[in-house]
């Protein structure tokens, strides 16, 4: 079997291997599979807390009336149930994951610049921090929802620290997700091993590039937002006051600017974690490779251009433009759904709790994605923007999308990063429930939507219809939330007495499963030749196999010579 | 598999037999109980439930429609009835994500897309779905041997590109032929109203008259209009950005301070109107409510006169 010794300045300084106590060593360490598992568990931390607002935020619309809480208080678990989602977790944990995993599989010893990988998870850790305190300082919270259109969030309608918190909190986690950023697009553009050509990098590691080429572009011009804002607020600035020349429609122009891309920022590693999860459960290859690293590219692309699909009801955007824009969004999506399902054609699918998740991924983005070709047309989208059909939509979208993805590859790589299996059994009855209560708590909120219920509404009257599907939706909700105590447990229980995990426990396709599990400090002791995108499939099957790759070239689009 | 049939489900809901039936002239009222096959039909109850249309006269535009509700009550007494009704209900299940029937002339336009998509959606869903399951089923693993290694097909990735693309061009067809109609102004609306938005109600002023009502929190106001003819809303806020939006128009829009929002409405039928401000606006949003009150022309200027008198009185 060829194997290529690894070019020893890759290697790390001696000193560096010796163990330290854990605490000490968690906080100084620059070791990227560290600093991803900080990621990963301050954004699952981030996570529970959103959760729970979120069966607040059910909770209270179970009944019509107000049952718990004041409207105040409801607008203010809301608003900060979408912040800590969106902003706090969503778009960070994958870059835990993606922290841990692309200098992995594209055999590097660590990322480019360790110490600012380190800053930028710190800068997050205590952005959010800062974003959370303002649970603790007098009014509360910030209460103008995660989007925070002025004039509302403006200090003549919403006073009181918590705003402020909120938008600093933000801007010092974007600053953090630019540096984190720069530097993992410098990784996978510098630092892949000898051989791994960037057509033979793992789709994850392709999503991950487009995803943090997003955010350095569309981070900035949320941090400009954000420091216009705290100029209005605190020092009499004008952007958005129309009394004196400003324009509430310019907030909603930058913000979703950077907030559809955002969008794709928190999906698009999602579909790498599918795209690796799918052809390891199949025992096939990614069906079109090629196909899907152009479509997460044009995905990446138009998302830039579709901002405005957010603004059809303000009457003061090109409606045409955007939205052939956003219909065509949904071509490249389309090809990736498409290979994913060509991936399991003739395969031989396993079901482990990693490929359910996966598939559960398919069923709910599927509707998720339906449902966007909807509200890219102006006529549909004056019916159901901002009533609940939206919210449904993007939690299909976003939680379905992101949440099913997130499961499988915790599922699939939990043995890698611990070298302990998670157990199928708790895995399963998670599954399974997190399935059936996610749909049972968003479709009705389709029909609650073309039924005509406004979202972000503490309360509602009883004589419109809306009493069953909101109760059904409540129910299916604490479902959900409950899924997570079953996960909850299997990690702690799996962290101790779990099953014990080879290197490839899967057969695996990607570089990470032919190094040790978990992986040593430097990654690798020996890195196998690179002659695909399989490398660890052409390990363990000989590149003589008539499924793996012999030429220089990927034998793409081969019809699989036997 | 994702919950398609969740349409019929909330009529059983708590409390939803007592629901007051009567919202809107011309709703036929069901009153069928334990029958769960007529559920479908049991969605007339509110004008909001939507699957079915109300209005006799519109049910042969409608792409599909179910059967009318019949007597309370009763049960299916022949086969074929029996059939009839279930293939119906089969029938409804994609459309239980249906939109309410509309009362505006540019509602049915959207109304119109909306079941377009909605088939169009019925179609791939059903497709990829479908080859989904087949795959969990068909290609399970049964033994070690490893499957044909496929790494693609051109021919097939450049129909799944191609098809989806020419599906997205004909429904941008359809979008800008229904934004069109919805759209279009009149030259000359037989009454125009200035709409302000304002936390927490809504302020109605009927230009070329004194005319005007204004509402409050927990007092939603109405809005009069006269049927049959367009009417032109003026939309402003007063302070933050607020959205008009009646359901069954199938229409919203935002009220933007600055900025001056315009559209017609032309309402095809009389009755009163459920609306309420869609874009978060603080504190008491779920209050800031407000109906429609559909009336004859007659009966319009005799309360436009009436309202002005008396608003006139007050000093406006």
């Amino acid at each position: 079997m060829a194997t290529t010794e690894l070019p020893s300045p890759a290697l790390p300084e001696a000193p560096h291997e010796a163990p330290r106590n854990g605490l000490i060593d968690y906080i100084t360490t620059v070791d990227h599979k560290k600093i991803g598992i900080l990621y990963i568990y301050t954004a699952f931390g981030i996570f529970l807390l959103g959760g729970i607002l979120a069966m607040l935020v059910r909770a209270e619309l179970a009944k019509p009336g107000l049952q718990y809480m004041s409207e105040n208080t409801y607008n203010q678990i809301f608003s900060m149930h979408g912040t800590l989602m969106i902003f706090l977790f969503a778009a960070q944990v994958s870059t835990g994951l993606a922290n841990y995993f692309v200098p992995l599989q594209i055999g590097a010893a660590d990322v480019a610049f360790p110490r600012l990988n380190a800053m930028s998870y710190w800068t997050y850790l205590f952005g959010s921090l800062i974003v959370i305190s303002s649970f603790f300082v007098a009014g509360g919270p910030a209460a103008a929802a995660w989007t925070a259109y002025p004039p509302l969030s403006d200090s003549r309608y919403l006073q009181g620290a918590g705003m402020d918190l909120w938008i600093i909190g933000l801007a010092v986690v974007g600053i953090g997700g630019i540096a984190g950023a720069i530097n993992l697009v410098t990784t996978i553009f510098t630092m892949r091993v000898p051989g791994m050509t960037m057509f033979r990098i793992p789709l994850f590691a392709w999503t991950v590039l487009v995803t943090q080429l997003l955010i350095m572009f569309a981070f900035p011009p949320l941090t400009v937002a954000l420091a216009t804002l705290f100029l209005e607020r605190n020092f009499g600035a004008a952007f958005y006051d129309p009394t004196v020349g400003g324009s509430p429609v310019l907030w909603q122009h930058v913000f979703w600017f950077f907030g559809h891309p955002e969008v794709y920022i928190v999906i698009l590693p999602g579909f790498g974690m599918i795209s690796e999860v799918i052809p390891v459960f199949s025992r096939k290859p990614l069906f079109g490779y090629r196909a899907l690293v152009f479509a997460t590219f044009g995905i990446g692309a138009l998302s830039f251009g579709v901002w405005a699909h957010h603004m059809f009801a303000t009457g003061q955007v090109n409606l045409p433009w955007f939205s052939i824009m956003s219909f065509l969004i949904a071509v490249p999506t389309g090809i990736k759904v498409f290979n994913w399902v060509a991936t399991m054609w003739r395969g031989s699918i396993t079901f482990t709790t990693s490929m359910l998740m996966a598939l559960g991924f398919l069923a709910v983005f599927l509707v998720g994605g339906i449902t966007g070709v909807f509200l890219a047309s102006p006529p549909i989208d004056f019916a159901v923007n901002d009533t609940y059909y939206v919210v449904a939509h993007f939690h299909y979208v976003m939680v379905g999308g992101l949440l099913f993805a997130l499961f499988a590859g915790i599922y699939f790589w939990f043995p890698k990063m611990s070298g302990r299996f998670l157990s199928e059994g708790w895995g399963k009855l998670h599954f399974w429930r997190l399935f059936v209560g996610f749909n049972l708590t968003f479709f009705p909120q389709f029909i609650l939507g073309l039924q005509g219920m406004p979202r972000r509404v503490a309360n509602y009257q009883g004589n419109l219809g809306w009493d069953g599907l909101n109760l059904t939706s409540s129910l299916g909700a604490f479902l959900t939330g409950i899924s997570t105590l079953p996960f909850l447990w299997n990690v702690f229980v799996s962290l101790r007495k779990g099953k014990p995990a080879p290197g490839d426990p899967w057969e695996g396709n990607s570089l990470e499963w032919t190094t040790s599990s978990p992986p040593p400090p430097h990654n690798f002791h020996e890195l196998p030749e690179i002659r695909s995108e399989r490398p660890a499939f052409d390990l363990r099957h000989g590149a003589g196999h008539p499924g793996g790759h012999t030429g220089p070239e990927t034998s793409y689009p081969s019809r699989g010579r036997r | 598999m994702n919950g398609w049939f969740a349409c019929p489900a909330p009529v059983k809901g708590p409390g939803r037999r007592d629901v007051p039936t009567v919202l809107v002239a011309g709703t036929p009222i069901g009153t069928e109980r334990d029958d769960p096959v007529s559920s479908g039909a049991a969605m007339g109850y509110s004008p909001y439930r939507g699957c079915r249309p109300t209005d006799p006269r519109k049910e042969a535009t409608l792409p599909l429609s179910l059967p009318p509700p019949r007597a309370p009550g009763a049960r299916p007494r022949t086969a074929a009835t029996a059939a009839r009704r279930t293939v119906a209900l089969a029938l409804a299940l994609p459309l239980a994500g249906c939109a309410p029937e509309s009362v505006t002339s540019q509602g049915d336009a959207a109304h119109f897309a909306y079941d377009f998509f909605l088939w169009a959606a019925a179609v791939v869903w059903c497709t990829v779905t479908g080859l989904m399951v087949w795959s969990m089923i068909r290609y399970r693993r049964r033994n070690d041997e490893l499957p044909k290694q496929i790494h693609g097909s051109n021919k097939l990735e450049l129909t799944w590109t191609l098809i989806p693309f020419a599906l997205v061009l004909v429904l941008f067809g359809v979008t800008l032929n229904a934004q069109s109609k919805i759209l279009h102004r009149a030259k000359d609306p037989a009454a125009t109203i200035q709409v302000t938005a304002f936390q927490w109600s809504w302020q109605f002023n009927y230009q070329g008259s004194r005319a005007q009502v204004i509402g409050q929190p927990g007092r939603p106001p109405t809005m009069v209009v006269p049927v049959g003819v367009p009417v032109r809303i003026r939309l402003v806020s007063a302070d933050v950005v607020h959205s008009f939006y009646v359901p069954r128009t199938l229409f919203k829009r935002q009220a933007i301070p600055g900025t001056v929002n315009q559209f017609d409405l032309t309402f095809d039928r009389v009755g009163i109107f459920h609306g309420q401000c869609t874009q978060f606006c603080g504190v008491a949003h779920a209050d800031m409510r407000f109906d429609v009150k559909v009336v004859s022309s007659s009966e319009f200027q005799s309360w436009l006169e009436t309202t002005s008198r008396a608003s006139g009185g007050n000093g406006t």
